[in-house]
């Protein structure tokens, strides 16, 4: 049987139900889905204790970032998350970021910190990060 | 196991020139860098050791380590090659092979072959089929239960309608296709699935003929 992948992605459900973070990734333009579809099935194939940068970055604790070089826009596409505290293995997606001209995004991360709160708070859920659509 | 599956790579590469000229461009690049890191942590390497067993400057591994580089030279990968004492593989390959790879579905190679040498384009592998359906999808089963294959081609009915025309048969334990059609719920789309894979069957599969097959029974 297959064996399952060493790290699984969850998504941000706030409070009203929305899931802002699989929202934001499926608004992506194609091409931009498919870098971050990419990077993110090898970093599922090795233990997060191997990501390295630039595709992976630790912030101030406790965000990290994942990130892709979106090659037709030259330009960076990030998303901050954290690992699952009650979850070995989880990396929750908390904000997603695909402008072109961000280099210090600080209301980026103020924004990931926030729903992270909101998480610990129990006001705010997780879901199954959904990489690739099914077939109806 | 990976993300991405054969249908979502399929539609991705059908897309057109570009689309798939960014999905080897995407994949190469993010292959080669984290292989090397994960071979290197695997042997306990830092880079400037892998570095120094390949002659070259830390900088050098650095940017090949890095998936946004995207200009490396066989002469490099060879001799990281060497330093990490691996295989390297620089080969084309058909997009079904490809699309197969990446989505980590089970696929026959029968190493080095006509076709292998001269790779159909993705125009005549889409114009055959291949790339709509997987070459051993329908095996899995049978790959996944390390069942050996027995298989033998009937060329008409078999006895007493126990087998379809032109179905594929077996004998001996186990019996391959018995498992493969409790899994698949039915016979004859284990006689559909099989049919393109004739051609693989005299190699592997220890083909006999009809008279063969009627003098066993």
């Amino acid at each position: 049987m297959d064996k399952p992948t060493v790290c699984m992605f969850a998504g941000y459900v706030s409070e009203a139900g929305g899931r802002l973070i699989q929202d934001w990734y499926d608004g992506l333009p194609e091409e931009e889905r498919d870098e971050v579809k990419d990077t993110l099935n090898y970093l599922a194939s090795l233990p997060p204790a191997q990501w390295r940068r630039p595709e992976f970055d630790k912030l101030d604790p406790p965000l990290h970032e994942i990130g892709c070089k979106a090659n037709a826009k030259n330009h960076w596409i990030r998303i901050y998350g954290v690992f699952d505290k009650n979850q070995r293995g989880r990396f929750i997606f908390l904000y997603g970021n695909g402008g072109k001209k961000v280099k210090n995004d600080k209301p980026g991360k103020r924004n990931a910190l926030a729903r992270l709160s909101l998480l610990e708070q129990g006001k705010a859920r997780t879901h199954e990060f959904v990489i690739e659509k099914r077939p109806a | 196991m990976s993300l991405l599956s054969r249908n979502g790579l399929r539609n991705r590469i059908r897309r057109g020139r570009e689309a798939r000229a960014r999905l080897v461009e995407s994949n190469l690049e993010k292959g080669i860098a984290f292989q090397i890191r994960a071979t290197r942590d695997r042997q306990g390497m830092t880079q400037a050791e892998l570095a120094e067993t390949a002659g070259m400057g830390q900088n050098n591994v650095s940017r090949l380590e890095s998936p946004e580089y995207g200009k490396h030279t066989m002469s490099s990968l060879k001799r990281i090659a060497d330093a990490l004492d691996v295989a390297l593989v620089v080969r084309f390959v058909p997009w079904s092979q490809y699309i197969d790879w990446l989505s980590g579905t089970p696929r026959f190679d029968r190493g080095l072959t006509a076709d292998a040498l001269a790779v159909p384009s993705f125009e005549d592998e889409e114009g055959a089929g291949l790339i709509e359906e997987g070459q051993l999808q329908n095996l899995i089963p049978q790959i996944l239960l390390g069942v050996s294959i027995d298989v033998q081609l009937s060329v008409g009915t078999v006895r007493n309608n126990t087998y379809f025309t032109g179905m594929p048969i077996t004998y001996g334990q186990p019996q391959p296709l018995q498992i493969l059609a409790n899994l698949s719920g039915s016979s004859e789309s284990v006689s559909a699935s099989l049919t393109p894979f004739q051609s693989y069957i005299p190699i592997a599969m220890n083909p006999t003929t009809y008279e063969e097959i009627h003098a066993r029974q």
